[in-house]
Formats: structure tokens, C-alpha cells, sequence
């Protein structure tokens, strides 16, 4: 057994894509016996300033995290960053520009409605919507829905917002590595197995994808994920002994939005972890946020 | 076990095909008896001996005692296995053996 | 509760087809979740997280009717170990195929040059197939030759296992069209059995014979007088746990020369034992089955019941090691009692005793089975060892098994003479004394072993306690005439062998020879 117990360092709150807000899954982390957690919004650090403050006499201990949708010539990857300074200048610039890559997006597609189809929205709607940490299809969606252009969320995404397609702009790789290790954080490539959509990575394949990220500086691999199987989780795992990285372990819990339940990693929590994640978590042990009075 | 026979004049050749056991050995006895108070040479060919057991080797004491009061006894072509237990029970000494 | 997957499952509509299976698993709590993939083409890997999630909700779950594709992805992923998941199957005829086997659980056909179907007749086929490719699988892995399936095809309603069988004949062919091959074939036949025999599977690995027979003995408590159903019982009880394989259905329909090679096949009946219950599924095979209607074996085997017969005490000899005919019949004796209590059981479930010749059939069975229980102690026999009456009358047998066992060791002649004098000496001794004025038995062992070879041989006797080592040794130096005839059998005894043990123990001598080889 690892000196946390339960972990689980991959979950998303209201922040990005998840349905609980930072209050509601630090409550839902101690309800599930979680005793390390940590939350990683995609390309946002909000939850990192927010939670530590949250954290009470007796509760889990928090490690800063954050998911980066990077892509390059070669593919497309999560990175996760840990333990972070979360107001270091590094990480805030990789954040700002993923933030904004997506804005681009949110303002494109909202064009793209006006222009086609005539959808307008008020433009206190539109302040409001463009000042969410995280906004997308279905927060377009949910306003179509509100005034009138949609009978559905779904109808809305579907017939109106897929018809737009323009290629999307992610930061690259090294610029997500780069800004977390120049806030001290820990670059960890997220369920390597799953690339983007429809991608199965493994073999050569993997090989090759780890060994260009580390050469950016890339630390470590999520070896332990709610969507291995036991052999993807065993290929990982011998990627990382073979090129010396950590290894952590991650839900991907999102709320209501996916059937992943809170802290299944694949990893038995009463079993011996693997030496990699153990080295890990001493590092995190290090870095992490404890609740004040222990 | 066979016993083949040829007596001329006062000497006798008796060849043993098979196993002198517990079994045989009454049967070369009887054997024996019939022909040993007429000679004085008697020849035992054991090429084709395959097995003796002690109950052999007592018949065959006994012949010696007997020929060596009126005469001679020899054993021919004794193979390694037979020459062995001779050796073992202190009969190669005794009997002649060639 | 069965669900269709369609067409493609990928990012486009991965989200979409979770919502609709759980929607349609509503209400299906409890019940076991099967995917049926007939109609899927592909599924990516966000497909395969549904899969994964789905699991994780209902760990029943299982796939069937997966085309070769997706099973591929499903097994590189690594699903393929954690759930279960049935491939498509091609579908087979077997109409006007060749029959060339016929087990407890399915027929074997030819269904072309090269390949063999074995279709399965209980209704659980796929589980069936299943279980006898792992022990299959087993079995190759601890070195005995054998066929594996490669591809599992429907059979009209049923399922089956399809190998590959190339030239290959059954030693029931070879039987049956070259009875001058007889030797060859028991030759090969034994050997393969030995090898069997002679593995040793890791615990838990395959069922206990022994837990089979016992439920057929426990059947038989109403059917047999009480006294005779707990002997019964209790014999097998007796037979200790044994980790070595028993193939089960043992017969010549089962062994296949393929060119040079021969190959074990029908593994589903592979369990570990003890070897009296492959015996007693030997013994029907060959006899037991066609005992009372010859025709029956020829039309399983394609021989007639001489042939089987003479097959079966031929193996069980040499599986013996020895051509003694009172070691044979001990042994088949005992394998005649399970083989009964199988017959009549079988008959018995086969609705036997609700018609005239059913009736006589068990009636003939019970009887012999009542007459061996009334003279048998133990199922457990040893190749090695022979009771008998300690007369001289019986020497010759004793020597002969000696020899035989000694032979097939390899022992040198001159070895085998001088065990055999001491043998002698040992055995008339017994015969002349133990029981005097009556009679008794003696047990002869052989025992080979060890490298460098040592024989032990061990005499036991029930007679008047004797030690025949006590004596003093005869002078061997004295002339002929000093010589004392007789006194020499213990001593050259003691100096043939290397070293000779007396033990007086419950109520038994034993006297234990050993020589180094």
C-alpha cells in the first residue's frame, strides 16, 4: 500500500467540462474515502487557487493539477500537469493561450450561426457566456435551446453547431510541457493508450509518441486509468520502467456528463503500487496542499 | 530344464539347458544318481545354463563329494553370470572348472 | 438481456450509443448483459470505453457474434481477458461426412483433407468447446501431443471445434484394417498411456476423477444391498488423491497417428486420478460396453470383440509390465468394479430397468459387481507387486515377474541371474517355512529406481516370525568334503545383493533385498 491509500488525480469540476462545482467534488472526493486528490480542468488552473482554501481538519490532501489539449504534426495528446505553482508566469501564459485557442473557437462558431442561420443572442448572453472558464458546444447548445433556435441541446449540436468545421487550434505539446515545468509541476502524458477521438495507441506506436514528448520534458505517464484494461494498463506501466517515468493514476471523472465513477483508477489501493507511481507520490507528497491542523 | 546325456564307457557328459533351481535341481539329482556309480569321469557342459540357483549348488556339492571319493569332475564353458555366484559362494575353488 | 450493437461505435456517436444501451438495460437489473456485435463493423477506442463502462456497471457482461476485426481489436486491447467475448462463427455441414470418433460429448467428423469437426451434443456446446481447448491447451503444455482447436463453427443447432488432422487414422482404423499391426498398436497405445500417466498437473487445474466416481457409487447406494453399496463406497473413498492426468475416455477411437506422430484427441474428458479409474473406462471401451451384445463395438470401434478383448488384456500387460496372468486379472478385476457400477448407473439413467432386456442387463452387471466387491479390499493395485501362495509350484511365476520388471528396466542378464538366485532362496524359503504344515501367501515387490539404478525387491509374509538372517554364515573356504551341503542360499543371498533387511512388523515378515546396479 502507498502512503496515501486511496488516490485519484484526474477529475474535472464546472470548471471545464465536469458537472460539480470545486465545493461539490472536494465533498464527493471524501465521500468516495479519496485521501489524495487532484483536479484537472482542461487547460485551467482555477481549481488549483480555489480548492487548497477549501480543504478542512481531516480532509484528503490536494495536489494542484491541470489537462492541456495539446496537438502537433504528429497527433493530438492530453498532457496533465502536477503540482504546479498555480501563479507562476509560466503556466498562466500556457493556460492563457489554450484559453484563448478556445475562445477562438467559441466566437468562430457563434459567427458561424449568425451568418448562416441567423441565430443572434444578446449580447449580455454572449459577455456572460464568454467570461465561463471553459464554454463549448453545449453551453452554445443550452443557449440556442433558451431563446428558441433548438427544441434540444442535442438538436442544437447536431443539425446547427456541426455544421461548422474549421480545424481546430490546440497549444503544442512542448509550449504545455515547458509552461508546467517552468511552474515546477510535473508533465505527465494523460491515458496514453487513448489519443484523441477514435486513436488506440500502443506498441511501437507509444514508444514513439513517448520519446518525442520526453524529449520536451515530458516526466511521466497515466498508467492507471478508468478506461484500461488490465493489458493497456500493463503496457504503460513497462513503457514507463523501460524509460524511467512516473506513473499516476486517474479517473477522468466528469460528474453527470460520463459514467466514470470517482477514484477508479484500476489501481487496488491495498496492493503494492509499482515503483514508478511510488516515486510519484513521494514527489507529490511534497508539493501537495494539506488541510490545515493535519 | 533339459539335461542331455552321453556316457561312454566310464565317462559321462550331461549337458543343462535352462535353469537349475529350486524346481530343476531334484530332476538332475535323480539324475545323477542313476549314472555316478558307473563312472569316474564325469563332464557338466554348462554353455547352456542360463541360471543356478543354491538348490543347484547343493546337487552340485554333492556330485563332488562323490567324484572326487571315485574319480573326476569338471565343468565346461561356465558363463560370466554362473562363474560369478561360483565365485561369490566360494565354489569356484572347490569344483574344477575350465 | 441482449443488446444489438450496430453498424460503427466511434467518437462521432460513441456518447450517443452508451445513452441507448442504458436505456435499454432499464429495468434489466440483475440480469446478466449480453452484447451481441453480429451487425457491428467497427469500434473505435472511444467505442471500447462504453465497453469498458458498461462493464464496470455489470460485470456479467459478455460479446458474442464478433467478426474477426473487431475480435482483434478487442483482443490487442486486452478485452478479451476480462470479459467474455465469442467470435462469429462460420457455419459447417456435416452431412455425408466421414465419422471418425464419437465421445461422451460429441461426434467427430471429417469435413475435409486436412480438417476435423467435433460437434458437440450437450446443450452448453460453447462452454464445452471452451473447456476442452484449455485443457487441451493444458495438456500440450505439459508435453503430451494432442490437437488443438483453431476455430469454433456452427453445426446446425449445435457447435463445434475444428482441427487439424492431416493423413491422419485413428489406431481404431489401424485395428480394424491391419490386425497384424495388433503389437505396434498396444506398443504405442501403452506408451502414449504411460506419458499420461506420468504427468503431473498443477493443483486445481483439471477435475478429480475420483469426485465423479464417487457420485457414481453414492447413486449406486440404492440400487445394490447395503452392505455391498457401502463397500462400494468405501473403496473408492480408499483410493487416494492423485495429481497425475488421466485422460478419461481412453480408447483407440481417441489416439490418431498422423504421419509419424501420434496424437491424443477427445481431451474433454482430461481429469487427474488415480490410474484404476482410466482402467475402468478402459475395460468398457473395449469390453465392458459390448460384453453382453458384440456388436455393439463394432459398430463404435469397427472392430469385433475378440479384437477388443485381446487389445485390452494385451495393454493392460504391458501397462503392467508384466505378462502374469493372476497380476492381470487382479487388476482388471478392480477395474471391472467401477466399470460395472458405470454400466448399470448409466443404464439405470437410461430408463434400463423399465424394459425386459435393460432389466437382465443390470441384473447380469449386479451380479458380477456383487461377486467382485465380495472378494476385493482395495482398488489401488501396483504393477510391482504380486500376492500369491507361497509354494514352490509357484516359484517360477515369481521369478518371471521379477525378470519381467527387471527387464524392462534394463537390467543386465548377469543383474537379473543373481537377483534371481536370491530371489529363489528367499521365496522357497517362505514356501518351506512360514506357514508350515499350511499354507499361506507371499507378496513379492519390484522396485527400480534411482540413478544409479537400485533394485529392491521385498518379500512379505504372514508365517511364524523368522529371521533368516540370524544364522551364521556357512565356512566357504572348507574343501568339498568339509563343505556342509546346504546353509548357502541365505549367504549367497547377502553376498549378491548389497544389503538384505529382516523386519518383523504387524504380524508380517519382510525382508527387503537391495542391489546397486
Amino acid at each position: 500500500m502507498n502512503d496515501f491509500g486511496k488516490i485519484d488525480l484526474h477529475m474535472h469540476t464546472t470548471i471545464s467540462d465536469g458537472t460539480d462545482t470545486p465545493e461539490e467534488i472536494l465533498a464527493r472526493v471524501k465521500e468516495a474515502g479519496i485521501d489524495l486528490f487532484s483536479v484537472t480542468d482542461h487547460d485551467a488552473v482555477k481549481s488549483s487557487r480555489i480548492i487548497p482554501a477549501l480543504l478542512r481538519r481531516g480532509d484528503p490532501a490536494f495536489l494542484s493539477g491541470v489537462e492541456f489539449s495539446c496537438k502537433d504534426e504528429e497527433g493530438k495528446y492530453h498532457i496533465l500537469g502536477y503540482g504546479y505553482d498555480p501563479d507562476a508566469a509560466a503556466i498562466r501564459s500556457a493556460v492563457a493561450h489554450g484559453h484563448q485557442l478556445r475562445m477562438k473557437k467559441v466566437t468562430a462558431r457563434l459567427d458561424f450561426l449568425a451568418s448562416e442561420f441567423g441565430f443572434r443572442f444578446p449580447r449580455e448572453e454572449l459577455e456572460r457566456l464568454l467570461a465561463q472558464d471553459n464554454p463549448g458546444k453545449p453551453h452554445i447548445g443550452n443557449l440556442m435551446v433558451k431563446y428558441g433556435y433548438a427544441s434540444t441541446k442535442k438538436e442544437a449540436i447536431d443539425r446547427y453547431i456541426n455544421q461548422i468545421h474549421f480545424r481546430s487550434e490546440y497549444i503544442r505539446p512542448e509550449e504545455a510541457i515547458q509552461g508546467i515545468l517552468g511552474a515546477g509541476g510535473i508533465p505527465v502524458l494523460a491515458h496514453p493508450s487513448y489519443g484523441s477521438g477514435d486513436q488506440l495507441i500502443m506498441g511501437d506506436e507509444m514508444g514513439r509518441r513517448i520519446r518525442r514528448l520526453m524529449e520536451y520534458g515530458l516526466r511521466g505517464l497515466e498508467g492507471f486509468y478508468s478506461g484500461f484494461t488490465g493489458k493497456l494498463c500493463r503496457e504503460i506501466l513497462s513503457f514507463a520502467r523501460r524509460y524511467d517515468l512516473y506513473v499516476t493514476a486517474g479517473s477522468d471523472y466528469h460528474g453527470e456528463n460520463k459514467l466514470v465513477a470517482l477514484g477508479d483508477t484500476g489501481l487496488d489501493s491495498a496492493a503494492e503500487p509499482p515503483e514508478e507511481l511510488r516515486k510519484f507520490l513521494s514527489e507529490a507528497a511534497k508539493r501537495a496542499a494539506y488541510p490545515a491542523g493535519g | 530344464m533339459e539335461i542331455t546325456k552321453s556316457i561312454q564307457d566310464q565317462s559321462a557328459t550331461l549337458g543343462l539347458v535352462g535353469r537349475l533351481d529350486t524346481i530343476t535341481a531334484p530332476r538332475l539329482e535323480e539324475e545323477l544318481k542313476e549314472i555316478l556309480s558307473n563312472v569316474t569321469e564325469l563332464v557338466l557342459d554348462f554353455e547352456k545354463l542360463e541360471f543356478i540357483s543354491s538348490a543347484g549348488l547343493r546337487v552340485l556339492l554333492s556330485a563332488q563329494k562323490v567324484m572326487s571319493r571315485q574319480g573326476s569332475m569338471r565343468l565346461i564353458h561356465v558363463n560370466e553370470a554362473v562363474m560369478e555366484i561360483f565365485e561369490v559362494t566360494g565354489f569356484s575353488d572347490i569344483l574344477t572348472i575350465q | 438481456m441482449t443488446v444489438n450493437l450496430k453498424g460503427r461505435i466511434d467518437s462521432n456517436n460513441a456518447a450517443q450509443v452508451e445513452k441507448d444501451i442504458l436505456t435499454e438495460l432499464q429495468g434489466s437489473s440483475g440480469q446478466p448483459v449480453i452484447l451481441d456485435a453480429a451487425d457491428l463493423q467497427y469500434i473505435s477506442s472511444a467505442g471500447l470505453r462504453v465497453i469498458l463502462r458498461l462493464k464496470k456497471a455489470h460485470p456479467e457482461l459478455r460479446i458474442i457474434n464478433v467478426n474477426s476485426e473487431v475480435y482483434e481489436i478487442l483482443d490487442m486491447t486486452g478485452f478479451t481477458e476480462m470479459m467474455p467475448v465469442e467470435k462469429a462463427y462460420r457455419v459447417v455441414s456435416v452431412e455425408g461426412c466421414e465419422e471418425i470418433g464419437r465421445g461422451a460429448n460429441g461426434t467427430i467428423y471429417r469435413i475435409d483433407q486436412d480438417n476435423v469437426v467435433k460437434v458437440y451434443n450437450n446443450a452448453d456446446a460453447l462452454a464445452g468447446i471452451q473447456h476442452e481447448r484449455e485443457v487441451a491447451k493444458l495438456a500440450l503444455v505439459l508435453g503430451i501431443p494432442t490437437a488443438i482447436s483453431y476455430d469454433v463453427v456452427k453445426v446446425g443447432d449445435s457447435y463445434g471445434s475444428v482441427f487439424e488432422l492431416l493423413n491422419a487414422r485413428s489406431f481404431s482404423k489401424i485395428l480394424a484394417n491391419e490386425p497384424e499391426k495388433m503389437d505396434w498398436c498396444v506398443q504405442e497405445y501403452v506408451k502414449m498411456l504411460k506419458t499420461i500417466h506420468g504427468t503431473l498437473v498443477p493443483a486445481g487445474k483439471l477435475p478429480d476423477m475420483k469426485e465423479t466416481v464417487l457420485g457414481w457409487a453414492r447413486f449406486m447406494q440404492g440400487y445394490l444391498p447395503e452392505a455391498a453399496g457401502r463397500k462400494l463406497l468405501a473403496l473408492v473413498e480408499a483410493v487416494p488423491h492423485d495429481d497425475h492426468m488421466i485422460h478419461g475416455d481412453y480408447h483407440t477411437k481417441n489416439l490418431e497417428l498422423q504421419n509419424d506422430e501420434v496424437l491424443l484427441i477427445d481431451m474433454d474428458t482430461l481429469a487427474v486420478g488415480h490410474p484404476i479409474f482410466e482402467l475402468a473406462s478402459m475395460f468398457n471401451s473395449f469390453v465392458g460396453y459390448s460384453e453382453l451384445d458384440h456388436s455393439v463395438i463394432r459398430k463404435f470401434q469397427g472392430f469385433d470383440f475378440e479384437t477388443g478383448s485381446s487389445f485390452w488384456h494385451k495393454s493392460l500387460a504391458a501397462y503392467l509390465g508384466t505378462n502374469n496372468q493372476r497380476k492381470i486379472k487382479e487388476v482388471e478385476n478392480k477395474a471391472r468394479i467401477i466399470g460395472y457400477t458405470r454400466l448399470i448407473r448409466r443404464s439405470i439413467r437410461r430408463k434400463g430397468l423399465e424394459s425386459e432386456t435393460g432389466r437382465a442387463e443390470i441384473a447380469l452387471w449386479t451380479e458380477e459387481l456383487l461377486a467382485l466387491l465380495a472378494q476385493t479390499d482395495t482398488l489401488l493395485f501396483h504393477a510391482n507387486e504380486l500376492e500369491l501362495e507361497a509354494v514352490t509350484e509357484n516359484l517360477q511365476e515369481v521369478q518371471t515377474f521379477v525378470e519381467d520388471h527387471l527387464e524392462a528396466s534394463g537390467c543386465s542378464m548377469k543383474a537379473q541371474m543373481q537377483i534371481g538366485v536370491a530371489v529363489e532362496e528367499i521365496f522357497v524359503n517362505i514356501a518351506n517355512y512360514a506357514y508350515h504344515p499350511d499354507k499361506g501367501n507371499a507378496t513379492v515387490r519390484v522396485e527400480v529406481s534411482g540413478d544409479p539404478v537400485c533394485v529392491t525387491i521385498t518379500f512379505v509374509d504372514h508365517g511364524v516370525p523368522y529371521d533368516p538372517l540370524a544364522k551364521d554364515d556357512p565356512d566357504v573356504t572348507l574343501s568339498a568334503d568339509d563343505r556342509e551341503i546346504g546353509g548357502l542360499g541365505i549367504f549367497m543371498t547377502k553376498r549378491i545383493m548389497d544389503d538384505v533387511a529382516y523386519e518383523y512388523k504387524d504380524g508380517q515378515n519382510i525382508l527387503t533385498l537391495k542391489k546397486n546396479l
